[in-house]
């Protein structure tokens, strides 16, 4: 009675607390997959507003370029020939291709950010698992990742589209180009002879 | 009775129950300073796991509506505070357009207005999500410096428990008292009995 059982007092302590331990893990990590798990429709809102973003600036470009090539088009006498089919299908091609870009941009942001909640998850689990013992610098690391990529997603968001009608635009600045030069000679026809006009 | 050997015997006795209640108050002490400093380490744990929880909590809450908000407010602010850059080409101030320039103005100063808040209703959706998680990240920093300092206890307390276990030891004077009883009994027992040598007969005397 007196003797070995009055000398196990620290294993029984030990056994609660490893008992304690094992039933926080369980219930934190339950409670990170849960918060984690909320995030979804919020991922969801992310890409749409950044497809939205995309769209409405590759849009805006479209309009601009269609203008322009409208213009350009009827400077250069254009309108309604083979030209005019072959430039507007390279809009067309360079507008698809666009959309194209900005939905891989999407998806990558969608990929990037996922890919930083779930380091993050998996972070807490260990915190939450290790408590006191995990190692510091694991945990620093996974936050310094998740760190640069914010920093980097930032960034390509707020780089866009770039200009996405360069072709088409090349045909628009020639035909400007080539308009100048008319009036160049026309003004230069006129210089030589002042009474030509 | 009380032959030499059976006190030795006794002595004995004496001393290894001596040594041995000795030893055992030892272990019960070493056993009790370990409970204690179990029980000191599951307090650091509950605080390292109340921080941790803490933190869960926090993320579970935070829906990011804040960062959201916060987002906005300054997109709709920088868009505001530059209306009138904005809006330059639209304005006919000496009224020389005619009604058809007005109108068409005033539809694409509203599209503007409509465009640009749509604008910052998307650009904050996407940036306070950014914000959230840059926030968090910050927070999960914090944690670690707190969670440090636990660790820094809970490595203070195990040294501290580990004097403690080696500081109980057995009373010397009890331990030596033992061993020179168990000596001195043992040393009693092995004494050979003081045996009276056999007195001679005469032999053939009588005959």
């Amino acid at each position: 009675m007196c003797g070995p059982s009055g000398n196990d007092r620290a294993t029984q302590e030990a056994q609660q607390a490893e008992d304690a331990r094992k039933r926080q893990v369980a219930s934190a990590t339950s409670a990170i997959d849960s918060a984690f798990g909320k995030r979804g429709s919020q991922l969801g809102d992310f890409a749409q507003a950044l497809r939205g973003e995309f769209n409405t600036e590759a849009l805006k470009q479209k309009a601009v370029a269609d203008r322009q090539l409208k213009f350009a088009l009827a400077r250069g006498g254009l309108t309604k020939g083979s030209a005019d089919v072959d430039a507007n299908a390279l809009l067309g091609e360079e507008f698809q291709k666009g959309l194209a870009s900005g939905e891989r941009g999407v998806q990558q942001a969608l990929s990037d950010l996922a890919g930083a909640d779930e380091a993050s998850r998996q972070n807490l689990i260990s915190l939450a698992q290790g408590g006191a013992s995990v190692s510091s610098s694991a945990a620093a690391a996974a936050n310094a990742l998740r760190s640069n990529i914010q920093g980097a997603r930032s960034s390509s968001v707020a780089e866009g589209l770039g200009d996405i009608f360069a072709n088409t635009r090349n045909l628009y600045v020639k035909q400007q180009e080539s308009a100048a030069r008319r009036r160049g000679l026309e003004e230069s026809e006129v210089f030589a002879d002042p009474f030509s006009r | 009775m009380c032959d030499p050997a059976t006190i030795g015997l006794i002595v004995s006795a004496v001393g290894t129950g001596a040594s041995a209640v000795s030893k055992n108050r030892m272990l019960k002490k070493q056993d009790q300073q370990a409970a204690a400093g179990i029980r000191k380490q599951s307090a650091n744990q509950r605080e390292s796991d109340r921080l941790v929880n803490q933190q869960i909590r926090d993320l579970d809450a935070n829906t990011g509506a804040s960062e959201r908000a916060a987002s906005l407010q300054d997109f709709q602010s920088a868009i505001r505070g530059n209306r009138s850059a904005t809006e330059a080409g639209l304005d006919d101030p000496n009224a020389i357009g005619g009604d058809r320039f007005t109108a068409r103005a005033g539809d694409a100063s509203n599209r503007l207005k409509t465009a640009g808040q749509a604008m910052a209703e998307r650009l904050s959706t996407i940036d306070g999500i950014l914000r959230q998680r840059v926030n968090e990240g910050q927070d999960v920093g914090r944690l670690n410096v707190d969670l440090n300092q636990v660790r820094g206890n809970v490595a203070a307390d195990d040294f501290l428990t580990k004097l403690r276990i080696a500081g109980e030891r057995e009373n010397p004077f009890v331990t030596g008292g033992a061993g020179l009883l168990q000596g001195f009994g043992s040393a009693l027992s092995q004494r050979q009995p003081k045996v009276d040598p056999p007195t001679p007969q005469p032999i053939g005397r009588g005959n």
